[in-house]
């Protein structure tokens, strides 16, 4: 049972580490340009 | 299973399973929450010209709307129509024509959008689920290129639709780009998250949010022209004292060089404004869509500014085009049953910041256009 436990503490530390690290990725990687300056006036 | 035959924790499928719902979960916990949606420092630095502030702003008002009322009125445009219409005083305007309306407008113009990048925001618009879109449009919109070069443009961060549309994507990676902005909500809103959690984390400073209203063109000129207000200021009173073209040219020689050059070299232009017109197929693209969503639609002819009656050489705009926009709008407006308000002649040369722009206060405009708004909501 205790091993059990261990396995299911991995389980949920690895998948928070991967969904963690997809979302920063996702909102940290460069992206694209943001600076668009209107000259009309 | 033993244990010896259980798959290392970082390689299980249950691993990878749980790490995609709290993917689910982050996602939702950042797109579906004021960590993104709330007050940020960024959408007010940068100044009133950088347009990144405002692509997020509309986003704001389509996916977090503040409030939600029985009818929602959605304005579609660019530049004209970010500077003609406040929200508050168009909902003002409605609850004096019609108290027993309970409306709320939100204002989805982005400054320097063309039609192409109307329609690309016109696919945003089912989560505000708006009951009528009032479409702005003038003839420059339908004269010039139908949308800005790739990576250039306000609606760059926007981008979604499964199919190109009237606009195709620059190449596979933008289609690919445009697949998963609409797929994914944090992908397709990364930028701004960017700046939202950056500015959370950091605490930036917020000079908050610009005036709403302004008491006198003076002060509206001191919000637009801080650097160089008093000669922008005293061109104007020239103007004010001694009226006609050049006085006015010579007022927007200071206040908008760049605006007077774009008008002359648009008035050199000797493109033909047809149906085949790119920008011309896109409005028709535009509103076939909104046709095809059930959108109840209103087609505004902008306000055009009546001192370029006095242009008749053509130096600041191509004599005609306005009207043959108007009637190319009318045309396909009437095959899709959508009807057109002709604002074009309602104001006068003192209500424009320069040849394009009405500005704020304009009481008259809001008023005719809540009685319009009301008429379309009935049909």
């Amino acid at each position: 049972m205790p091993s059990n436990v261990d396995r299911a503490i991995k389980i949920g530390l690895y998948a928070l580490l991967y969904a963690g690290a997809v979302a920063l990725l996702v909102i940290f990687a460069p992206g694209e340009p943001q600076v668009f300056i209107y000259q009309e006036f | 299973m033993s244990s010896r035959n259980q798959s290392h924790p970082s390689r299980s499928p249950v691993t990878w399973g749980l790490a995609l719902v709290l993917l689910f979960s982050i996602d939702a916990a950042i797109t579906r929450t004021d960590v993104l949606w709330g007050p940020t420092a960024f959408e007010n630095s940068g100044g009133l010209r950088l347009v990144f502030p405002q692509t997020y702003q509309v986003a704001r008002k389509i996916y977090a709307p503040v409030r939600d009322a029985d009818v929602r009125i959605a304005l579609l445009g660019n530049s004209r129509v970010v500077l003609a219409l406040r929200e508050h005083r168009l909902e003002r305007a409605l609850a004096r024509v019609a108290p027993e309306v309970d409306a709320v407008v939100s204002n989805l113009g982005i400054f320097g959008s063309f039609m192409g990048e109307t329609e690309m925001l016109a696919r945003h618009l089912e989560p505000l689920d708006p009951s009528v879109v009032v479409l702005a449009v003038g003839a420059p919109d339908l004269a010039r290129r139908p949308t800005h070069a790739a990576g250039e443009g306000p609606m760059d961060l926007l981008r979604i639709g499964w199919r190109d549309g009237p606009i195709p994507a620059a190449d596979f990676y933008e289609r690919v780009d445009r697949w998963l902005r609409s797929a994914w909500p944090l992908y397709r809103f990364r930028e701004f998250a960017r700046e939202a959690i950056l500015d959370r984390l950091l605490g930036r400073p917020d000079p908050g949010p610009p005036p709403q209203d302004f008491a006198t063109r003076a002060d509206l000129f001191a919000h637009l022209y801080s650097d160089r207000v008093e000669a922008v200021q005293a061109a104007y009173r020239v103007w004010e004292r001694d009226g006609g073209l050049d006085a006015y040219a010579s007022y927007l020689e200071i206040a908008g060089p760049g605006h007077l050059a774009r008008r002359k070299q648009r008035a050199r232009s000797r493109e033909p404004l047809t149906q085949e017109t790119p920008a011309v197929v896109v409005f028709d693209a535009l509103l076939a869509r909104l046709a095809r969503a059930g959108r109840p639609t209103l087609v505004l002819l902008m306000p055009e500014n009546p001192i370029l009656v006095d242009d008749a050489t053509g130096v600041f705009h191509r004599p005609g085009l306005a009207d043959a926009g108007a009637r190319l709008a009318q045309q396909l407006a009437a095959a899709r049953g959508i009807p057109v308000v002709d604002a074009r002649g309602w104001l006068t040369t003192d209500r424009f910041l320069d040849f394009d722009h009405p500005i704020f206060e304009l009481e008259d405009l809001e008023q005719r256009l809540a009685q319009e708004i009301l008429d379309a909501l009935e049909r």
